[in-house]
């Protein structure tokens, strides 16, 4: 295992969370692409960490990074929630009251 | 090892917010169920004392966190920024909240978070506690942006916010976990060290990393192409949340932007500068087109807004230098003069509903003469008709573009001014040309709203007519970011 | 002389070997015929009123969401109490005020009912 390894697999995650918020109709699977997408970062911070700067910032950053993670996912849900209750819908494309 | 010793005053102004914030919460978890705390009061009297500390801190010439989180004269003069924005907001909410049903103690705890974390974002010189304070703004912002339950549109707004927001905090992330692997470091300032001598991987990685950056602080910023949030959420989200968002927000993330790029990134300067001068060309263009086909003024503003942050990045461009005081002193004039527009829709508010068409607005001027002076001193100053703060801003936002040898810039610039005026001063025309239609449906102006929308035409007019102090200020902030 | 966990292991292997030949000799030696009586609760037990994959009560949600937001942050305490000596005073007053902060967020959602089912 190289740095390498680890970028290529952080990339790819990367990669999947966009296209996951990019594709994805369901609020909650586009929540899902956004958690892909922050620990992709998180596994470049560890992997660089270990391997790279020969310092433990970065995976001091990963433990903030988890638990903003956490944060912005409570926030989240309960916004998708109280479009449900209003909606009926955990789709995105049928919240567009909004346009023009 | 012996303890680190940690200057802890510099955090102070935002320990006093967050300590209001919390206070605020629990007066709201004591109070019956279904009656609102006094939340207003305690913050405004937080934002006092908090304004009260930065004087001190300022007189005391600054400090420094353990090279984290650092008061310098920048930091200063975005925390005198962020904290009046602070005022304002709080003065315009108590009626715009009873006019709205959304009066609860929550909403001032969550608006001093996010001013909490612009403390943050204009104060960290080091990318852990940057993208920490980054999220507190932005988490505290979603929540905001949907605090209105029972309207569809706000929860639409909160979850478009969220989506983008969160999707440009992680590219962001990203960028920052690649500078930080090609220079070791998360300071700035060690970042910008290392990158001025990369080998040819850190280079290809710090390359990378910075065209992350870039898009998330565009994101941030509503600049073009990352822009298609703003009106819609501008919209959906109370228009005193609106108002915080276009002053508060945009203000913190341009300071971070101006100090991560300045401090961190400025031996790449040759590959983000023209990045930057193509965003800020199609932001200028695209939003003062969009505003231009806008019927709804929340919208309207939402567009020029985004109008406004392609002149800002202009002269980013050209940053650092003449640049970044002409960034610093706009900010100013714009925060003023968009508290004051979204402000006056808010002041009227009546029964859940605000004026949002030029019908709306018709003949407003027989019928709140002095609500309607101030609602044309600010668009005039949107447009950038002398004697306003709005003409001073564009005048050096332009001239740093210039100087730094971006004439094309400045003159895209002042064209797309010119174009602007048709839908600034439309609405001018509508409230001092034509009648008012049907009853007078909004409220009166409640006195605080009326001293905060005062405010911000005595601080737009001030600066028009004599901008200098302010000036000198800024100038001394940008000296300080070198 | 054995090591003196062997007979540990031994009185397990013969508790596991029991259960298994059990099982495996019943379903060997005895055919299922279910009939109503068979198939009801037994003795004290509750008449089931649904699936186990039920969808949960909402309120569940919130209770765990802050259950989550809590647990997360429990983290930042243990590399703090690795270095809690060397930090001195100063960490400890910092830890104080990142616990009166989380708690103060814990005080305000334990009044307003989200912990209440």
């Amino acid at each position: 295992m190289t740095l390498q390894h680890y970028l290529l697999v952080s990339a790819a995650l990367f990669a999947l969370g966009v296209l996951g918020l990019l594709t994805r109709r369901n609020a909650v699977n586009v929540l899902m692409g956004i958690e892909l997408i922050l620990n992709s970062a998180n596994l470049n911070l560890v992997a660089f960490s270990r391997y790279g700067t020969g310092n433990l910032e970065g995976q001091l950053f990963a433990v903030f990074v988890v638990v903003i993670a956490a944060a912005e996912v409570a926030v989240a849900l309960a916004i998708v929630l109280t479009l449900y209750r209003l909606r009926r819908t955990p789709n995105l494309d049928e919240a567009d009251i909004l346009k023009g | 090892m012996t303890p680190p010793v940690v200057d802890v005053l510099p955090a102070i102004p935002a320990l006093i917010l967050a300590v209001t914030g919390l206070a605020v919460l629990l007066a709201q978890a004591f109070t019956p169920r279904g009656q609102a705390a006094p939340g207003a009061p305690f913050s405004l009297a937080g934002l006092l004392a908090a304004l009260v500390a930065v004087y001190l801190l300022a007189a005391r010439g600054g400090g420094d966190l353990g090279g984290t989180y650092v008061v310098d004269a920048f930091s200063l003069y975005f925390h005198a920024l962020i904290i009046g924005v602070g005022l304002v907001v709080v003065l315009l909410s108590p009626s715009y909240l009873r006019a709205t049903g959304i009066d609860r103690g929550e909403y001032y705890t969550l608006v001093l978070f996010s001013l909490v974390g612009m403390l943050g974002l204009v104060s960290c010189r080091e990318l852990v506690s940057l993208f920490v304070s980054l999220e507190v703004m932005s988490v505290a912002l979603y929540a905001l942006a949907g605090l209105h339950r029972a309207r569809p549109e706000s929860q639409e707004a909160a979850l478009k916010y969220f989506i983008t927001g969160a999707f440009s905090s992680g590219f962001l992330l990203y960028g920052i976990a690649l500078l930080y692997g090609a220079s070791g470091s998360t300071s700035l300032v060690a970042v910008g060290a290392a990158l001025r001598t990369p080998g040819p991987a850190t280079a290809a990685l710090a390359t990378m990393g910075t065209g992350l950056l870039l898009v998330g602080f565009g994101f941030k910023v509503a600049s073009v192409p990352f822009h298609m949030w703003a009106p819609d959420v501008y919209e959906g989200a109370p228009t005193t949340i609106t108002a915080l968002m276009s002053a508060g927000v945009k203000a913190a993330a341009f300071g971070a932007l101006l100090r991560v790029f300045g401090q961190a990134l400025p031996a790449l300067a040759a590959s983000w500068q023209p990045a930057v001068a193509a965003l800020a060309v199609v932001t200028m263009v695209v939003g003062n087109l969009g505003a231009l086909a806008q019927s709804n003024l929340k919208r309207m503003l939402a567009y020029s807004s985004v109008a406004h942050a392609g002149y800002l990045l202009a002269a980013v461009v050209a940053a650092p230098g003449i640049g970044v005081e002409a960034v610093l002193f706009y900010l100013v004039a714009y925060a003023a003069v968009n508290l004051g527009g979204f402000g006056a829709l808010a002041a009227l508010a009546r029964q859940g509903r605000e004026p949002l068409s030029l019908d709306d607005v018709a003949g407003l001027a027989s019928r709140r003469p002095a609500l309607a002076a101030a609602l044309a001193v600010y668009l005039i100053s949107l447009t950038g008709v002398p004697v306003s703060a709005g003409f001073v801003g564009k005048f050096f936002l332009f001239r740093a573009a210039v100087n730094a040898g971006w004439t094309s810039l400045a003159v895209i610039g002042v064209l797309m001014s010119v174009v602007s005026a048709y839908y600034y001063l439309r609405v001018v025309v509508a409230m001092y040309m034509r009648e008012p239609l049907g009853e007078d449906a909004w409220a009166p102006v409640p006195p605080s709203a009326g001293l905060a929308l005062g405010l911000s035409a005595a601080v737009v007019l001030a600066l028009g007519v004599h901008p200098e102090p302010v000036l000198t200020w800024a100038r001394l902030a940008a000296r300080s970011l070198l | 002389m054995l090591p003196p966990y062997v007979p540990i292991l031994i009185l397990g292997g013969a508790a596991l070997s029991f259960a298994l030949i059990t099982l495996l000799a019943s379903s060997l030696l005895g055919k299922p015929r279910p009939t109503p009586a068979k198939s009801a609760i037994y003795e004290c037990g509750v008449p089931a009123v649904g699936t186990a994959r039920e969808r949960f009560p909402i309120k569940f949600y919130l209770v765990c969401m802050i259950f989550i937001l809590l647990d997360v942050d429990a983290a930042f305490l243990y590399p703090w109490a690795l270095i809690f000596r060397e930090l001195g005073m100063f960490g400890f007053i910092e830890m104080l005020v990142f616990v009166g902060l989380l708690g103060g967020g814990f005080v305000y959602a334990w009044k307003t009912g989200a912990l209440d089912w």
